[in-house]
């Protein structure tokens, strides 16, 4: 090691000492699993048995072999593609809605926020009820209005929008951040553009919008991690089905890691979600130059 | 509680009632002993595991969960081994009982013995964590031969032993006889043939104006392509050639008549009309309400319906066949559950004794108590008398209990015993859904099924 | 940035003439639509986020042969509390109940003492490396727990703890990458002299961690104690994977067993899924503050 100052070298042994509970977390429940998950990417692993080495034979067949890998990934981006901007457009709508200085605004934000304390299992059960084609909320609402009636989780083309659905009810969560991040914008940039002569469209356009552009970035990079990684709902409500429109990655990663015994398998399936993820991330950051505005206030 | 139907007196009742009764009167043909099933002689030392009760303070015995009414009984059995000897059972009904299992064995608590089916068996025996029983069974002087062939030929793998039938399921039609006088179908007259199945269903469907589903024949995937493939003569698996054949012959047949049924009966308009129904065993279920017209089950229906619908006129047929004829009841799946010793159990001995007194010893008493379908060959009479006293004479049961004993004397198919067992029943049921859903032919179904089952079952035997 | 200034604006030097038009367009006005028209917006959506609720409840309180009305009841014409005891007495909620409290429990005090410890590591010491490591645990958090599920599995299997409580509480005292992000954050808004004062009169570092910030720092222990307490609360995939026996199942296996088992009784299913809900319902009601605190904290300055 460098020559230290004795006082640096305290600082350092303290500083050590109390992240080391972390540190000690990092080694064992995040690094050496990383590892140990890309070694057994290269096996045939069934838990029961020692793993056998397999070379790339897991790898290659995923990508050519196995039908319900591709299956169980474009059903994920599906998923992530439509439930992230939804989210989005859907928690800042709200979140702008609630940022007037309205009367009953708490109670607005209770019920809104709500659904998101709700545990998966228990809103799964709830939504297969809300779901039902024949005796459910929603389908009797429609027929009430004289609408026909949607197959919802019965029907393949439905059963995803429907998740999709389910997940909005829970946008209170990320709403709620909005409203931080929107009562966080200085009043000066309003009153500037107020003497601009704006109107409201121009101010949320003009100022808002840009502003809450960091809290935008910030929820998208960890909501994206989350919905690669779906798994409860579908796992209860649909089991992947019908014909497969739900399996999700993090099912299908499931069923063969602790259904079909194959661990090595479905550690090569993380590994390849993990470079996606990664990936994506990555060009979420670098595309951020171009959306997130970093001015305004400091920090 | 109501739905603890069955009292402990009720098991102990049927365990005293007659005791010595060996005509296979229900399991007419007593079936030749299979030579795959038939205890390994030639082993190693057989363990001292017959009659000299092993002390074992408790055992731990795992369960699949079938929910309050039918996990009762099964306590009630463990009750009655206790006050017999002493030993105390200690239940645990799981979901998911596959998973469960696998991670226990995994982490070295397996429990002392465990509940496994005919298609968790074999990927499970496969594994290598199940014990095989063959030394239990020749030490306790019990042959594959005295149960139901296919219910412990689907426990044999490579000549080992790998469970003890524990019930089988008799499944036959139930048919509701109001809905066929409202249609015009004779009641007396249920299906004989496939043929005769799809046209009474044609009679009894009936849709609004919007085309949706108001009553309901046979489903479009009834009886399903696992029970249908053999109807057809069709099959699933080549044990010599270690070949999935599922894309072949019957089965592709089979799948090709479920097909053209869901071009009659769009599946997914039948999905919406089933969806979130009750069930047969609870009240105002589709069968019970006259939306649904057929209902293929076992006899345990008779409880539920008693309790919430005593005046629906319902009767029981066979399952239809290719052509009517008594001889293809062979063809009928006799599927059940089976009681398996996982290996690094702390007490197999003691597990061993535990499984033989519940389902050999007793194995008519408990069939009783747990509406479940008796294994035990020269336990039959015993277990259809007890049986009908359960139903009692005026049941509208039971003049027709016959029809669930002779059907399980017939069938003689059950689910391939192989190491990806679990796997290929889940391929098979995807080509299904996914060929009456119209998505693919039966045949590009099936094949897609028989190629990916046999890549896996290919590397498994090699690995 | 500024938006260019299209809007009618008043010209100075005319006389103001109030006309009908003006009283329509006029600033008051407007902020009146506005806001009349916000209410009515966030009364549709309020409305469509709580019906679900009303549905939920609505449900748990019907006789089983109101379910199956075409078109449904929307108020049962009986309530029927009995649906709760009946469900309630068909699982062992009551020891899911505590299953649940005690894992629960356990992470709150583990995470709470984790990740305090490091964030002050983090935060309030000046250490060679530190500001790497915290990009590396910034960095843990982006990573997907499927990659890291199969190999903990087996450390687990290893140690022999598969079918016991341990691996879904003893890991908490490892910490957790986001609520050490989150009390880091919250640790750097404290002025560092307090601290330093502390350690002029020759307090150790400890001391100032447990005398000085633990004090400062209360709402963002709540926070993170609320939010890990509500996670555990909802944790599904764990108690799946970890659990093997009824008696050792949480709230969450209990209610997905009890959805196996009654199929479609849909009263009682509705009756357990409030059971399951309304605790936390009644925990976010009576911190609400702390709640909406700390989304506030974890979502800026991202």
């Amino acid at each position: 090691m460098l020559r230290m100052r004795p006082s640096v070298r305290r600082d350092l042994r303290n500083g050590l000492l109390f992240i080391s509970p972390w540190l000690v977390g990092l080694i064992v429940f995040t690094i050496y699993p990383i590892l140990a998950s890309f070694y057994f990417s290269f096996t045939d692993y069934s838990v029961l048995k020692s793993p056998r080495w397999v070379g790339l034979e897991n790898y290659v067949h995923l990508f050519t072999n196995d039908a319900l890998f591709p299956k169980s990934l474009t059903n994920t981006l599906y998923y992530a593609a439509i439930a992230l901007p939804l989210g989005i457009v859907g928690s800042v709508a709200l979140a702008l809605l609630l940022n007037k200085k309205i009367t009953g605004m708490s109670i607005y934000r209770t019920i809104f926020y709500l659904p998101n304390i709700v545990p998966a299992v228990a809103m799964s059960v709830l939504w297969i009820w809300l779901l039902n084609p024949n005796y459910g909320l929603f389908n009797s609402i429609l027929k009430g209005l004289g609408l026909p009636g949607i197959p919802w989780l019965t029907s393949p083309t439905w059963s995803k929008p429907s998740l999709i659905l389910m997940g909005l009810w829970g946008i209170g969560g990320s709403m709620v951040i909005y409203l931080a991040g929107l009562q966080d914008i200085p009043d000066h940039l309003y009153e500037a553009a107020d003497l601009d002569g704006a109107n409201s469209w121009q101010k949320t356009r003009n100022v808002t919008l840009p502003m809450l552009t960091p809290t935008i970035f910030f929820n998208l990079i960890m909501s994206l991690v989350g919905v690669f990684s779906y798994f409860t709902q579908a796992f209860i409500m649909t089991n992947g089905g019908p014909i497969d429109s739900t399996l999700f990655y993090m099912l299908y990663l499931y069923r063969n890691a602790f259904i079909y015994f194959k661990m090595g398998y479905a550690s090569a399936m993380a590994w390849i979600l993990f470079v996606i993820v990664v990936s994506l991330t990555l060009v979420v950051f670098r595309s951020s130059g171009r959306w997130v505005y970093y001015g305004g206030s400091s920090n | 509680m109501t739905d603890r139907r069955l009292s402990r007196r009720t098991f102990m009742g049927a365990a005293l009632a007659t005791s010595a009764s060996a005509v296979l009167a229900a399991c007419g043909g007593s079936p030749a002993p299979a030579a795959t099933s038939a205890p390994a002689a030639a082993t190693t030392e057989a363990p001292a595991a017959t009659q000299a009760p092993t002390s074992a303070a408790s055992l731990e015995v795992w369960n699949n969960n079938w929910g309050e009414t039918y996990n009762e009984p099964m306590k009630a059995i463990g009750d009655q081994y206790t006050a017999d000897t002493g030993t105390q059972i200690t239940w645990s009904f799981n979901d998911q009982w596959q998973e469960k299992l696998l991670t226990a064995i995994a982490g070295g608590i397996p429990p002392d013995c465990c509940y496994t089916n005919w298609v968790g068996l074999p990927t499970l025996a496969f594994q290598g964590v199940l014990l095989p029983l063959d030394d239990y069974f020749a030490g306790s002087d019990i042959k594959g031969s005295d149960f139901i062939k296919a219910m412990v030929d689907a426990c044999v793998w490579e000549g080992k032993t790998y469970g003890i039938p524990g019930g089988a399921d008799f499944l036959v039609i139930h048919y509701n006889k109001q809905v066929y006088a409202d249609v015009g179908l004779d009641p007396e007259q249920p299906p004989v043939t496939l043929a005769d199945w799809v046209a009474h269903s044609e009679q009894i469907y009936k849709f609004d104006s919007a085309g949706n589903i108001e009553r309901m024949g046979m489903g479009p995937t009834d009886p399903g392509l696992i029970y249908a493939a053999f109807l057809f003569d069709g099959g699933f698996y080549d044990a010599n050639e270690k070949k999935i054949t599922c894309n072949q012959g019957g089965a592709v047949q089979a799948l090709e008549w479920m097909v053209e049924n869901s071009q009659r009966w769009p599946v997914e308009k039948v999905a919406a009309f089933t969806a979130g129904m009750p069930g047969y065993s609870q009240p105002n279920s589709g069968f019970a309400t006259g939306k649904v017209t057929y209902m293929y089950n076992g006899y345990w229906t008779a409880e539920a319906l008693d309790k919430y619908s005593p005046d629906l006129d319902y009767g029981l047929a066979f399952l239809p066949t290719l052509n009517g004829t008594p001889e293809e009841r062979k063809n009928y799946v006799i599927q059940g559950w089976d009681y398996s010793i996982p290996k690094g159990a702390k007490q197999p001995d003691a597990a061993w004794d535990f499984l033989k007194y519940g389902f050999y010893d007793n194995a008519a008493a408990l069939g009783v108590a747990t509406i479940n379908g008796n294994c035990v060959l020269d336990q039959m009479d015993e277990y259809v008398k007890g049986v009908q006293d359960w139903l009692g004479p005026d049941n509208r049961m039971t003049p027709q209990f016959h029809i669930f004993t002779e059907t399980g004397a017939a069938g003689e198919e059950y689910w391939p015993v192989m190491p990806v067992a679990s796997r290929y029943y889940d391929e098979v049921n995807r080509a299904q859904d996914f060929a009456t859903r119209g998505e693919m032919t039966a045949q590009e179904a099936l094949d897609e099924a028989a190629r990916v089952t046999q890549e896996e079952l290919d590397a498994a035997l090699k690995g | 940035m500024a938006a260019p200034a299209t809007s009618e604006t008043v010209r100075p030097g005319r006389p103001r003439q109030r006309s009908l038009r003006e009283m329509l367009t006029g600033k008051k006005a407007m902020r009146r639509l506005d806001h009349a028209l916000s209410h009515l917006a966030l009364i549709a959506f309020g409305l469509a986020f709580f019906l679900p609720f009303y549905w939920l409840v609505s449900t748990s309180v019907k006789p089983n042969t109101e379910l199956f009305l075409l078109p449904p009841k929307w108020i049962p014409s009986q309530f029927v509390w009995e649906n709760y005891p009946r469900a309630w007495n068909y699982l062992p909620f009551a020891t899911f109940f505590k299953n649940t409290l005690y894992i629960a429990g356990f992470n709150v005090v583990a995470t709470i003492i984790s990740c305090t410890l490091t964030a002050y590591g983090f935060s309030r010491i000046r250490w060679p490396g530190r500001d790497t490591l915290f990009m590396v645990l910034i960095a843990t958090i982006m990573i997907p727990y499927q990659v890291t599920l199969i190999p903990t599995f087996l450390i687990f299997k290893w140690v022999g703890w598969l079918g016991t409580f341990n691996p879904l509480t003893w890991p908490a005292f490892t910490g957790s990458a986001f609520y050490i992000f989150l009390l880091r954050q919250f640790y750097m808004t404290i002025p560092l002299e307090l601290s330093e004062a502390a350690k002029m009169d020759g307090a150790s570092e400890l001391r100032v961690f447990a005398q000085v910030m633990l004090p400062l720092t209360r709402p963002a222990m709540a926070t993170v104690a609320l939010f890990t307490f509500l996670s555990n609360w909802q944790d599904f995939l764990g108690p799946l994977i970890y659990l093997s026996r009824e008696d050792q199942y949480t709230i969450s296996l209990g209610l997905r067993g009890f959805l196996n088992r009654f199929g479609a009784n849909w009263e009682l299913l509705m009756a357990g899924t409030t059971i399951t809900v309304l605790p936390i319902v009644i925990l976010f009601f009576f911190t609400q503050r702390t709640f909406i605190q700390g989304v506030t904290l974890t979502g800026i300055k991202g």
